[in-house]
């Protein structure tokens, strides 16, 4: 009997406790004016292992991953805060896509207000880049993989990689000309005996032996040096903090190369700037039902390997294992989608994170 | 009254005992990202390790593996599956993604995934052992 009172309480405290989170999180939605936007999956990434963050795996119990999402509030409230809104425009903006679909719903209207809904920006996109190098001696990183890479983005981003052709029927509606084109603007070249550079950022700070960014607001900063720790490359989504944006190559995976083997063919640069243009992993970091925010990709529990054949089948459906945001080898991933393309376009827009490149 | 609690009590301990002679228990670390992976095989044979950078094969003390299943049996293996990471730094490649498979006596429990050098605190302290071991 005592034993079931001691449940009963257990049970009234995590009811209770469920409710306080809910509580709060409701209290963050209300710093935002737009009511009809779902945000209930969203989660925040961390930038250092400090702090603590949610999966947001819907299979959790709501209760548990909301008190994570509560702790992440707390201890870096400006990230999460950031990060939250960057996806609320976004998704304000694919929502009026989708709802002005007869195609810009009439004329100018700019100024006055009560128009037509945002949509993500349409014209073409120019980055410049800034290649930030870190080697053991002058000219280990090519002239070569620099116009490699450089022009591997430009294929990926332009839709012009030979390879997307192959697509399945099923995929090859959805293929995306993401119409982004890069152009280097300035390199950077430091000498540095240190052998591995890590993912601690140390690679963009001078004071530890980098490359300190330059202006992140303008600028695409790609770091090329030794990271190690069997990492080929990783980035940073859009939200964090402007003097470490941009994105980190392995000398090896920096253009085309033979040293890279598989991976000797630039797109690791491909998916990193996906991510640094806020797209996520293709399997959403998780079991089926997380999604990568994404409403045209088939959902995953798992990341693809090597090169697949398709139909590779998770969750029951084929996944979109070509796609450039899956962990396959360069030479296997050949296309972003229409839903993709509008999630990275949202950056760009009036109010988007990345709107300084375009103004 | 007394005696019906040291009679439970012992028949507790009994219980406990036999279960940890009994039960087959093998781990399963893997950590893996694109173009580079890492696993972890341990049993009461020892411990196999394979890295992008490193093979290797050792055995283990029988104290060090009463250690390790004494680790295995303080983790809710039915929970392991709804384990949240502390961090997400996978989510943009600068972690590898890490997972851990325990069978138990032919059932298998396979956590969520986290960033590998940084687990749930509930499985971290017989990851780290592992890790120690293996080093």
């Amino acid at each position: 009997m005592k034993k079931i009172h001691y449940l009963l309480l257990l049970f009234i405290a995590v009811v209770v406790s469920c409710e306080n989170v809910e509580e709060n999180v409701s209290e963050t939605e209300n710093l935002t004016t737009v009511q009809e936007i779902d945000m209930s999956d969203f989660y925040v990434e961390t930038e250092s292992t400090d702090d603590f963050s949610s999966r947001g795996n819907s299979e959790v119990h709501k209760c548990e991953s909301m008190s994570v999402l509560n702790r992440q509030l707390k201890e870096n409230p400006s990230l999460y805060n950031k990060m939250y809104n960057i996806e609320l425009h976004t998704r304000h903006l694919i929502a009026g896509k989708k709802g002005g679909n007869g195609g810009g719903n009439g004329g100018g209207g700019n100024g006055g207000g009560g128009g037509s809904d945002p949509t993500p920006y349409t014209a073409a996109v120019t980055i410049p880049v800034i290649i930030n190098i870190l080697e053991d001696n002058a000219g280990d990183v090519t002239q070569a993989q620099i116009n490699t890479q450089i022009a591997i983005l430009n294929e990926d981003y332009n839709n012009n990689n030979p390879n997307t052709g192959g697509a399945p029927s099923e995929f090859a509606g959805l293929v995306a000309d993401v119409n982004v084109t890069f152009t280097v603007a300035t390199i950077n070249r430091k000498i540095s005996t240190r052998a591995t550079w890590g993912t601690s950022n140390a690679m963009k700070d001078s004071g530890q032996g980098g490359i300190d960014a330059t202006d992140t607001s303008t600028y695409l900063n790609i770091w090329v040096c030794n990271i190690g720790g069997g990492i080929l490359g990783y980035a940073q989504f859009p939200g964090g903090a402007a003097s470490t944006d941009g994105v980190v190559i392995g000398n090896d995976y920096f253009g085309e190369t033979t040293a890279g083997g598989v991976y000797g063919d630039g797109r690791t640069a491909t998916h990193e700037v996906g991510h640094w243009l806020n797209l996520r992993h293709i399997w959403g970091d998780g079991r089926c039902r997380q999604d990568d925010f994404v409403a045209d990709t088939p959902s995953s529990d798992r990341a693809n390997y090597s090169c697949p054949t398709y139909p590779t089948v998770h969750c029951r459906t084929n996944d979109m294992t070509m796609n450039y945001m899956d962990y396959v080898y360069d030479d296997c991933m050949y296309m972003f989608t229409a839903g993709q393309n509008d999630r990275m376009r949202t950056l760009f827009a009036a109010g988007g994170a990345r709107e300084s490149f375009v103004n | 009254m007394q005696s019906i609690y040291i009679f439970l009590f012992s028949g507790f301990m009994l219980a406990n005992c036999s279960a940890q002679i009994k039960d087959s228990i093998s781990i399963e670390y893997k950590a893996v990202t694109r173009g580079s992976q890492i696993s972890l095989l341990a049993n009461s044979e020892g411990i196999i390790y394979k890295s992008y950078d490193k093979n290797l094969e050792l055995k283990i003390s029988e104290d060090q593996w009463n250690e390790i299943k004494d680790l295995v049996f303080s983790i809710d293996l039915d929970a392991m599956k709804n384990l949240i990471p502390p961090s997400t730094e996978s989510h943009t490649d600068r972690a590898m993604i890490g997972s851990l498979l325990i069978n138990k006596n032919g059932q298998i429990y396979e956590s969520s995934t986290f960033d590998h050098g940084n687990p749930p605190s509930e499985i971290k302290e017989l990851i780290d052992t592992l890790f120690e071991l293996a080093d």
